[in-house]
């Protein structure tokens, strides 16, 4: 479990890009992020490995009911799920989940765990890019990792570019997690690449 | 075409998140086409076309250099103009630059053939280039370094939603506003030129 002076499970900090900024999801979120978890386009370029749901919701209730799964596993130090909200529209158009996984791995360090959800107006390269820039300055800092894995499916093209673009490798099936379509960065200059 | 004519300085253009682009039509006839393996070519004819290159073959081998290395990003980010007889008269990328760490979409070589100027084929072309860029990229600032030698193009730029920006810069462009400013104003309107960064 992370124990840290600035704890992020105790006070989730607001982190921002270029376009973006990232904050603990909320209650409010809910009707924003039905038009992503509601997108038959997105929702099959999203990662439910190890999940209890598809993540496709059809109404308000459904999607509060997830946020208040993930605010109840936060309060657990489970995981962070970050409601991303568009600077100019000032509306949640996806989330990003993170956690670092307990144990350290040969090559790879302490490896965190990316998620993200994005409404497929925002499945764009540029989009996914900067976000993933996000990732890598700020939260192998917050979350005390070394690498972050992420799972991309051959279908979603613009992440797997964006993946490319930001660094990452694909991961062979088997190595960290047991499933497939993994991709791996390793932070800079901290482990050999 | 370049207009070698004035003295050279360079400048840095952006396009901030959420301008409006324009919607400009191609003249009748004329159809914006995705690079295809094969146009290396015809892009160095565009190019040096325009003085941008002094010979085709040395353009070509530019190209192979810094654009065909990329897997399929060509196609999917250089265009073309094509005219009614099928043959590539003008072209237009959108690219990537980094400034530190973070990647910045750019726009990279815009030209059209001198004899097809004057026509409104790059002004549409820029337009229909943005249009792609929101699709590949999202709706983030692009940016694009030119010269004083580029002021026609200037004023597509302008036009498309591009402003001059007076000191930033990205990737390692210089920008040289400053020294630049009087000999725009030699040869571009008041009018045009007041789509300039507001001073700090």
């Amino acid at each position: 479990m992370l124990i840290k002076a600035n704890d992020p499970y105790v006070d989730c900090p607001v982190l921002e890009s270029e376009n973006f900024s990232f904050r603990l999801v909320q209650d409010d979120d809910a009707q924003d992020l039905l038009a992503c978890y509601a997108d038959e386009k997105a929702v099959p370029l999203f990662n439910s490995d190890n999940c209890t749901s598809d993540f496709y919701y059809r109404t308000a209730e459904e999607m509060q009911r997830c946020i208040g799964f993930w605010v109840r596993e936060y309060e657990q130090r489970y995981y962070i799920r970050f409601a991303i909200v568009d600077k100019r529209s000032k509306q949640a158009i996806g989330t990003v989940e993170y956690f670092a996984k307990d144990e350290a791995f040969e090559d790879f360090g302490v490896v965190g765990v990316l998620r993200l959800d994005l409404a497929s107006p925002y499945e764009k390269e540029g989009y996914i890019t900067e976000i993933l820039q996000m990732v890598e300055e700020k939260f192998h800092q917050t979350f005390g990792t070394q690498s972050v894995i992420t799972k991309a499916i051959p279908e979603a093209r613009e992440r797997v570019r964006a993946l490319s673009t930001a660094g990452y490798e694909p991961l062979p099936e088997g190595t960290i997690v047991q499933f497939g379509d993994y991709h791996v960065r390793r932070s800079e200059g901290r482990l050999k690449s | 075409m370049l207009d070698k004519s004035l003295p050279y300085f360079d400048l840095i253009m952006r396009r901030k998140t959420g301008t409006p682009i324009p919607d400009v039509p191609l003249p009748p006839g004329y159809t914006f086409v995705n690079f295809q393996p094969g146009d290396e070519r015809a892009w160095a004819e565009v190019e040096t076309s325009v003085l941008e290159f002094d010979s085709v073959p040395e353009a070509q081998d530019y190209f192979a250099k810094h654009y065909l290395c990329y897997g399929d990003d060509a196609q999917r980010r250089v265009f073309f103009v094509q005219a009614p007889n099928g043959k590539k008269i003008g072209t237009a990328s959108i690219w990537w630059e980094y400034t530190g760490k973070r990647r910045v979409p750019s726009l990279h070589w815009i030209g059209v053939k001198p004899e097809y100027q004057g026509k409104a084929i790059g002004k549409a072309m820029v337009c229909r280039l943005m249009q792609e860029t929101l699709e590949i990229e999202g709706d983030i600032d692009v940016y694009l370094h030119t010269q004083t030698w580029s002021y026609k193009a200037i004023g597509v730029y302008l036009y498309a939603g591009f402003e001059l920006l007076r000191h930033e810069t990205f990737s390692r462009h210089k920008n040289s506003f400053e020294l630049a400013l009087p000999h725009l104003q030699t040869r571009m309107s008041e009018h045009t030129l007041a789509k300039v960064e507001p001073s700090e």
